[in-house]
């Protein structure tokens, strides 16, 4: 088609436009939709009996607040990725709480090695952790998702890295509330391990979640 | 063209409200812009290719004109989507070159050397306008209508009167003749 053909078409096809929200309160609106669904899986399934003892426990707190920053910055870079202009630093910001979060794991992972020694280490397969945090995440998946597909068609890959980094890491801070598996060996891989499952499987089925082509800008 | 930033956010302000007028000024402001640009960004790009980058940028600005935050300036967001498509254009690009082979346009038909075009006497168009001037006005009219004009056979002969066998004899006789006019010979 010549170009000019097609300026004319796209000035006939000119409808009023609603201007997308800054990626902050659209993150608002994400965690306003996944945080009482997390909650009512977590009262669902129970809140963990020695919760008020976790609660006052720093490295429980300092991993949670880790896990829940994650969620956050990461939900908030996918959101970012879908606008146009955005400086290339936001889309590395979820690097810094991502890796605070390994390294809380890391930290007690060598800890329990110190004081209980290689017979200390409890290692036994925990499969409820995958569907469990798949199970949480379901809504907060979708919604992200929805949310990402109201932007551009732009750095889709990052946007689903960590749109589900972000679904993963608020399931997980759910999961830790009624889930009583504490050794560090057993967060790391079965927990830490799900999320990564997660963003893996959601990395494999990007085209399919965000086709090259999504709709048309929303209507005012 | 920093001065022109302002100015383009303004108009896709107001294009976000459906001002048609501004849009149209946008787009056409920017086509020359982005075509520069995308010439820039893929210097092995053939014209069709960076026309086509060109196409794509401007259907992204439309499809995503509703991510544009007026407070913010526009060439970034800009240069984001033209970036992009440039990327796309490339990877298709590759992707087709990889799988087809590029032929040169040869003037070859058949092997046999009649066949070819290369080894058609050349005819000297003066002199054929000379020959046809020659011909009787009968002749010349069919001439000119059914093989300069190439108008069908029964739309000549309403348009001029004659009958369509007369207008066969005609064009048969003034071919026989042009052709004794030119001595090309078979």
């Amino acid at each position: 088609m010549n170009t000019n053909k097609l300026i004319a078409a796209l000035i006939a096809d000119l409808k009023p436009v609603r201007r997308l929200l800054p990626p902050a309160w659209r993150l608002v609106g994400w965690l306003a939709m996944s945080i009482p669904v997390t909650a009512l899986v977590v009262a669902t399934m129970r809140i963990r009996p020695d919760i008020a003892v976790k609660l006052s426990a720093p490295v429980f707190m300092i991993e949670q607040l880790a896990s829940l920053a994650t969620a956050l910055i990461a939900g908030w870079s996918a959101l970012v990725a879908g606008v146009p202009g955005e400086a290339r630093w936001k889309m590395w910001a979820p690097v810094a709480p991502l890796a605070f979060w390994i390294a809380s794991l890391g930290h007690q992972c060598w800890v329990e090695w110190i004081r209980l020694g290689a017979n200390g280490m409890v290692f036994h397969p925990d499969f409820m952790c995958v569907p469990a945090i798949a199970m949480i995440s379901t809504v907060p998946s979708l919604s992200m998702v929805w949310a990402i597909r109201r932007g551009a068609c732009v750095r889709t890959s990052t946007a689903v890295l960590w749109g589900s980094l972000a679904a993963a890491a608020l399931a997980n801070v759910g999961l830790r509330m009624f889930h009583t598996e504490d050794a560090a060996l057993m967060v790391i891989v079965w927990q830490f391990g799900s999320v990564l499952l997660l963003m893996a499987m959601a990395m494999l089925l990007r085209n399919y979640l965000l086709p090259k082509k999504w709709g048309t800008p929303g209507r005012g | 063209m920093h001065q022109d930033d302002s100015k383009w956010a303004s108009l896709m302000a107001a294009a976000q409200n459906s001002d048609q007028n501004s849009y149209a000024r946008l787009l056409c402001e920017l086509t020359p812009v982005l075509r520069r640009l995308a010439r820039q960004g893929w210097l092995q790009g053939s014209d069709a290719d960076i026309e086509d980058v060109v196409q794509e940028t401007l259907l992204t600005i439309h499809q995503t004109r509703h991510t544009y935050d007026p407070n913010r300036p526009f060439l970034p967001w800009l240069l984001t989507l033209l970036r992009r498509r440039i990327a796309d254009g490339v990877r298709r690009r590759s992707r087709t070159n990889r799988r087809e082979m590029v032929i040169d346009a040869l003037d070859v038909t058949f092997i046999d050397s009649p066949a070819n075009i290369e080894y058609e006497p050349l005819v000297d168009s003066e002199a054929l306008r000379a020959a046809i001037k020659r011909l009787t006005p009968g002749q010349r009219q069919a001439i000119e209508l059914l093989k300069q004009k190439e108008i069908p056979l029964k739309e000549a002969s309403a348009m001029t009167g004659v009958s369509v066998a007369a207008l066969k004899v005609a064009t048969h006789r003034a071919l026989q003749r042009l052709l004794s006019f030119l001595a090309v010979k078979k």
